[in-house]
């Protein structure tokens, strides 16, 4: 599902968003530092202070992300579904030691801290022409 | 029918390209793998750790680009990084500290698992915006490029165990790949066990050169062994060689005035200026007693006599040196007696402890004749066994003292002084 070419776009190079809705069909926006790549069919965002994110996702379970490609600078739309967190475990760990690496540049190590990894499913790839 | 045949050779038309392209892949991996793997035989055989850090950061500079680079390496019993090398900066930064946990160095050696982070300096400014209280948020300044954004870092690890990291960085926006990743991995193992390798050796060195000055490296010759590895209990010699004994007269009295700290440091002082016509004229140090010092000269006995005439000459300037530093110094004075004779070299010991040592009765000849120069109020006496080998210029001025008995001895030993 998830194509090679679009790896770069999950290295965190360039902010990605978010997009979100509750019960009531309300959406929400939010800027993610990163979007991590899990296997070729999933992919995790990162439960730390999106709590308005994170309660959508759990409610709702569905969501789309606009990445950037960093060196082509063009677009990609997933949609995704929420199927699981993970509080522990090599991802867990990865994503983890990368927001404490940030974090730690600016002091603020303790405050950033990683409450757990939610995976989705990736059920569509679309590549937007360059603008 | 002529549509099935079009689109059969389209399909194989776009198959050939697809196999063209996978073998291009494949010879780029392959030339990929053959330039890691002379980069890690040309590290890997080197032990000095100064051209492991340059060499392999210019390596990967030249071939894959990766244009600033740091190597830290841990301190011992601590939890922290310092720099030892750099490559492609304006400032070196060399000896920069990170503590582990600090930016991505140090949570790259917290966790021991290597990272490639890209879009620092959007993520900086994420992790300020989401900051409400700015005044916590005050960067630290880590070794590296001010405005990184893409930054691999690697655990040197051996046995498990963490050595350094080595980082390579960009402020281009995500510089690096996953194959970057791969490529760092693959060279970063090799470097991590060729310093591993390199700082062993120079340990190695350092003990070798330790243990050079508690045995010296002479004793092993005559014992025709290469290195101390080689040297068992048991091993020995037996030859004519030459004894020196030389001691400072009245050292007691002057010790008793003394600290055992200034002890140590007037001993330490006079050896220095002592010994070194020992090893300049062919001659070792066997052993050290107290202020005593005994030396052996396997070779001729003229060169113990020509090191004895250098020794009182460097006793001299010693004495002038102590004066000119305090006043109320009293000039010291030593003796000095040579004999050539007989003598075994070999290790003896128990258990954990063993020495090199000499049994001879030419070694008690040789320090009966030195506290004999005292009778005698002279510098220097040597035996007739020495004299008799010496031509007239090696002499000197030197002249018969008669025959004296030395204790175990049945026949007396003539001796004579010589001038110094």
């Amino acid at each position: 599902m998830i194509p090679d070419s679009l790896k770069n776009s999950l290295d965190g190079a360039i902010p990605s968003m978010i997009v979100s809705v509750d019960e009531n069909d309300m959406p929400n926006v939010t800027i993610v530092s990163q979007v991590f790549y899990v296997d070729e069919n999933h992919v995790a965002i990162s439960n730390q202070f999106l709590s308005k994110t994170i309660r959508n996702l759990t409610a709702t379970k569905r969501a789309a992300i606009q990445l950037i490609d960093p060196i082509e600078i063009f677009m990609w739309i997933l949609q995704v579904e929420f199927i699981r967190e993970e509080k522990e475990g090599s991802l867990f760990d990865d994503m983890n030691m990368q927001l404490e690496a940030i974090a730690s540049m600016t002091g603020m190590q303790d405050v950033f801290k990683l409450k757990s990894a939610f995976v989705c499913r990736v059920h569509s790839v679309e590549k937007l022409p360059k603008a | 029918m002529q549509s099935d045949s079009d689109s059969i050779k389209q399909h194989i038309s776009e198959n050939e390209t697809i196999i063209q392209k996978l073998n291009e892949q494949l010879e780029r991996r392959t030339n990929e793998i053959k330039i890691i793997q002379s980069i890690s035989d040309e590290i890997i055989n080197s032990l000095d750790p100064e051209s492991i850090f340059n060499r392999s950061m210019q390596l990967l500079d030249e071939v894959f680009g990766f244009h600033h680079s740091h190597i830290l390496l841990k301190k011992e019993n601590e939890d922290v990084l310092y720099v030892v090398a750099c490559h492609g900066y304006e400032n070196s930064g060399l000896g920069a500290e990170v503590k582990y946990g600090e930016g991505i160095l140090g949570t790259v050696a917290r966790h021991k698992k290597i990272m490639r982070v890209s879009g620092i300096q959007s993520k900086l400014r994420i992790v300020k915006m989401m900051t409400a209280d700015e005044s916590k948020s005050e960067s630290k300044k880590l070794p590296g490029l001010p405005k990184v954004d893409s930054q691999m870092v690697i655990p040197l690890v051996v046995d498990q165990r963490l050595i350094g990291v080595y980082s390579v960085e960009s402020e281009d926006i995500g510089a690096f790949k996953a194959i970057d990743e791969l490529i760092l991995k693959l060279v970063g193992s090799q470097i991590a066990t060729a310093i591993e390798n390199a700082m062993l050796f120079k340990k190695q060195e350092r003990l070798v050169e330790a243990y050079r000055r508690f045995v010296p490296e002479e004793l092993h010759e005559m014992l025709g062994k290469e290195s101390i590895l080689d040297i068992k209990r048991g091993d020995q010699v037996q030859g004519e060689y030459t004894i020196l004994f030389s001691d400072i007269r009245g050292f007691t009295s002057i010790s008793e005035q003394m600290t055992p700290q200034q002890n140590f440091d007037f001993i330490n002082e006079y050896l220095g200026f002592i010994v070194p016509a020992i090893k300049k004229n062919g001659g070792f140090v066997d052993k050290y007693i107290g202020d005593a010092i005994m030396a052996i000269f396997p070779n001729k006995p003229a060169d113990a006599v020509r090191a004895a005439r250098e020794m009182t000459k460097n006793l001299a300037e010693f004495n002038r040196v102590i004066q000119s530093r305090s006043e109320n110094f009293t000039q010291i004075k030593s003796g000095i007696g040579i004999h050539t004779g007989t003598i075994m070299a070999g290790i003896i010991g128990a258990d954990e402890r063993f020495e090199g040592t000499v049994i001879s009765d030419a070694v008690n000849i040789a320090s009966r004749l030195e506290s004999l120069t005292k009778e005698m109020s002279c510098a220097i006496i040597a035996s007739d066994a020495v004299v008799r080998t010496l031509s007239a210029e090696e002499r000197g001025n030197c002249s018969e003292l008669g025959d004296v008995n030395v204790k175990g001895k049945k026949n007396s030993v003539r001796i004579y002084k010589l001038d110094d």
